[in-house]
């Protein structure tokens, strides 16, 4: 967490607000305002210049880093998680486990891709054609291992 | 314009042909002795009538042959056929935008001769008068026909050896052999390194052209100080410069400060003669802040009278095309606050602009002037045609892009009716100030809107509150006048009251005019929480205030991108509103320079 303030600090485009931590989930929550100019005010998908943000740390969950918008009326763009109702929107950063961001996460890295997030999803271009459609269902966290001549075995029974 | 490059190499030709040829005839004759005038007569004319045959040899082998000499292909032999390999070994190029902007020169179907063609239409065309272009072509062609005239003399000594009279000279040496194999090895690899700098010349110069057509503002980090460009989305990016600050220590290679002068070299363009311009650049006061090293780094009299053809491109001075300028400025000058040096020089380069008009010979490139601002004492008579009252409007710069930029001209204020009011109209009460309308591109049908005023103190800026409505002074980019000062938003001294100061209604009523998103920016020093005006801290909480309500930026050149490490701020004008493009991918490389902890290393 003080690595993530530090870089905070040294970037242009974050302002440090402040730190808090929710006891009963263990969470520490870094909220700052996001502004690289890199936008227009005027972008189609509705997001303003500086966006305040909440970088969640859990580290039980998962994935442990999440950045929630502290925006009521942040539109529902492309790309991003699932909450409750009444929760802060939440911004799909990753497209990957975190098994395979963690070896190259960095304070630094993360800060650039929620500047990535932002200003591709500003720009329309969060979503490049070529890439899948999102799953309509979420992992479940099972694999179910299968013996090779389970269909033939299924289909002759 | 050079007319014939191969005609201007014909005695480079010549001399190398006959230095290489005398040198042979050294070591086949011997240097130990001197020979006597009638021998050295003899072969020193031999070499001079060879050596001119070999010249006119060169140019009739014909360019096909010479080519396949020189590349050892039969085939696609020229550079050009290779455009798209030569394109992902030059550093200078970016193969992805190359890729982007010529797709057909990196499809695999596409041939050499194919290649070479729209190389040669599509790349070359467009800038073959451009010197990096037609100087690496000049020396390709050299070496080309020389390295042809070194083959004809090697093909000619190897027949010479087989049949030829031996009484005559005498068996020809090995070492004449080694001579003339030295001189084709070192013609051979200096044509065909000039030949692949030729293409890859042509093709970023053009890619750096071809880059998406945007009107672009850029703000030079100049401490206290304005500087700043704007490139219009015309197809012949008009461009306008507003104030110049270039100081001593900035061109100073061991101080560290910005080198602003060869950061604003670096954006604009050379004319057919290789001489850097700006379309317009427009003075708002004649401050030292505002007009530094204007001497030094402008061309200032007739372009007939340019002296600086024969320099490094680097140390030319550029040329203003078209000269923006208020006599009103000058005019309240006074003892107390005489002209410095520069603005002295920009004065008397405005009056030479002047009297040309007057005389009927004004108007041309270099000579232009536009004129803000009547004068009172018939200063301005006659000059209708390119003087702009307050109030008035105009369009274009140097009579071009007249659909890409607009202006409002708000001041500067004439005489004033009082005489305390005419005594507060110092250099920088008189400043220009000009409501710029500017086009995102050719296609757009709504502008964007740039405040500029210069030094503009507080007295000013309730005057333009009282006469102007706020529709006029609406902005989307506001430079922060006079360096971000609480002057202009206050009469109450930020060192005296502090705090207690307080501003003026109307003066910030008069700046606070912004539209959603609108961005303010500060040409200053870093802003400190200290007693320092300008920039004045309590200032830019004012500024602040105003970018709030709008969802807008705030910048400080001074601390832009960072307080260590300053570089210009460059705006683009897109159809969603202005966007900060002074990093070209992410926009954040600045959070990279520092060395991170590896995951995992979380101190909870």
């Amino acid at each position: 967490m003080y690595a993530l303030v530090q870089a905070i600090g040294q970037s242009p485009f974050f302002s440090f607000i402040e730190r808090r931590r929710v006891s009963e989930q263990s969470c520490d929550i870094i909220v700052v305002n996001v502004s690289d100019g890199t936008y227009g005010p005027h972008n189609q998908a509705g997001l303003k210049r500086t966006e305040r943000l909440a970088l969640c740390y859990t580290e039980q969950n998962v994935f442990p880093w999440e950045v929630r918008a502290l925006r009521q009326d942040l539109p529902v763009t492309l790309h991003q998680n699932q909450t409750g109702e009444s929760e802060a929107k939440s911004l799909c950063l990753y497209d990957t486990s975190w098994k395979n961001v963690q070896r190259s996460w960095t304070p630094q890295s993360f800060l650039r891709r929620i500047l990535w997030w932002l200003r591709e999803t500003a720009n329309g271009t969060l979503h490049p054609n070529d890439q899948a459609l999102e799953r309509l269902f979420f992992h479940n966290g099972f694999q179910l291992v299968l013996p090779y001549d389970f269909l033939n075995e299924s289909l002759t029974s | 314009m050079k007319t014939s490059l191969k005609k201007d190499n014909h005695l480079n030709i010549f001399y190398i042909l006959m230095f290489t040829l005398l040198v042979a005839g050294g070591f086949q004759l011997g240097f130990e002795k001197w020979p006597d005038w009638s021998e050295a007569a003899i072969t020193g004319t031999c070499s001079v009538l060879f050596s001119a045959v070999l010249v006119m040899i060169t140019h009739i082998l014909p360019h096909g042959v010479k080519h396949k000499l020189l590349f050892f292909r039969w085939k696609d032999e020229l550079p050009g056929c290779r455009c798209h390999k030569l394109a992902y070994r030059d550093l200078r190029i970016n193969s992805d935008s190359a890729r982007s902007v010529w797709p057909d020169l990196f499809n695999a179907m596409t041939s050499g001769h194919q290649r070479n063609a729209i190389w040669y239409q599509k790349i070359y065309q467009p800038y073959k008068e451009a010197p990096e272009v037609q100087q690496a072509h000049q020396q390709f062609l050299l070496y080309r026909d020389v390295f042809s005239g070194l083959v004809v003399i090697m093909v000619l000594a190897l027949l010479w050896r087989l049949w030829g009279d031996v009484t005559l000279v005498g068996a020809l040496k090995g070492s004449v052999f080694g001579v003339i194999g030295v001189g084709l090895v070192v013609s051979l690899f200096a044509a065909q390194s000039n030949g692949r700098r030729f293409v890859t010349n042509a093709m970023s110069l053009a890619l750096l052209n071809n880059e998406e057509v945007k009107t672009k503002i850029t703000f030079f980090p100049v401490d206290n100080g304005d500087m700043t460009l704007i490139q219009l989305a015309d197809p012949e990016r008009t461009s306008l410069l507003i104030d110049m600050k270039i100081r001593n220590a900035a061109d100073n290679d061991n101080e560290d400060v910005f080198d602003v002068a060869t950061a604003l070299r670096n954006k604009l363009k050379t004319d057919p003669l290789g001489r850097p311009y700006v379309d317009g650049f427009l003075l708002t006061h004649p401050d030292l802040d505002h007009c530094s090293g204007l001497r030094k780094h402008f061309w200032l009299g007739s372009v007939d009278d340019y002296e600086d053809d024969t320099l490094p491109l680097g140390e030319r001075r550029i040329i203003i095309r078209e000269l923006w300028f208020s006599p009103i400025v000058f005019r309240r000058k006074s003892d107390q606050e005489p002209l410095v040096e520069d603005a002295q020089a920009f004065n008397d380069e405005a009056i030479r602009r002047i009297n040309l008009f007057k005389n009927g010979a004004g108007g041309q490139i270099g000579d232009a002037i536009r004129i803000f601002g009547e004068g009172d004492n018939g200063e301005t008579d006659g000059l209708d045609a390119v003087l702009f009252p307050r109030g008035s409007q105009f369009s274009g710069v140097a009579h071009r892009a007249h659909q890409f930029i607009k202006g409002k001209v708000i001041g500067p204020f004439g005489t004033q009716d009082s005489d305390e009011d005419e005594e507060m109209l110092s250099k920088n009460n008189s400043s220009v100030i000009i409501n710029f309308e500017l086009l995102p591109n050719e296609l757009s049908q709504s502008g964007f809107h740039f405040l500029v005023g210069g030094d503009a103190e507080m007295m000013i800026w309730e005057k333009v509150y009282d006469e102007y409505a706020s529709s006029e002074l609406e902005y989307d980019l506001l430079l922060a006048p006079h360096h971000c000062s609480w002057r202009t938003l206050s009469d109450m001294s930020w060192s005296d009251y502090g705090e207690d100061a307080t501003p003026s209604s109307k003066a910030l009523g008069a700046l606070s005019n912004a539209k959603t998103g609108a961005t303010i920016v500060a040409s200053s020093k870093l802003i400190t929480d200290e007693d320092a005006d300008p920039p004045c801290i309590r200032a830019k909480r004012e500024y602040d205030n105003i970018i709030q309500r709008c969802d807008g930026l705030f910048y400080c050149t001074g601390e832009y991108p960072s307080t260590q490490s300053v570089s210009p701020l460059i705006l683009e004008v897109t159809s969603a509103g202005l966007v900060n493009a002074s990093f070209s991918a992410t926009g954040s490389e600045q959070l990279t320079t520092d060395k991170a902890p590896r995951a995992g290393t979380h101190d909870r």
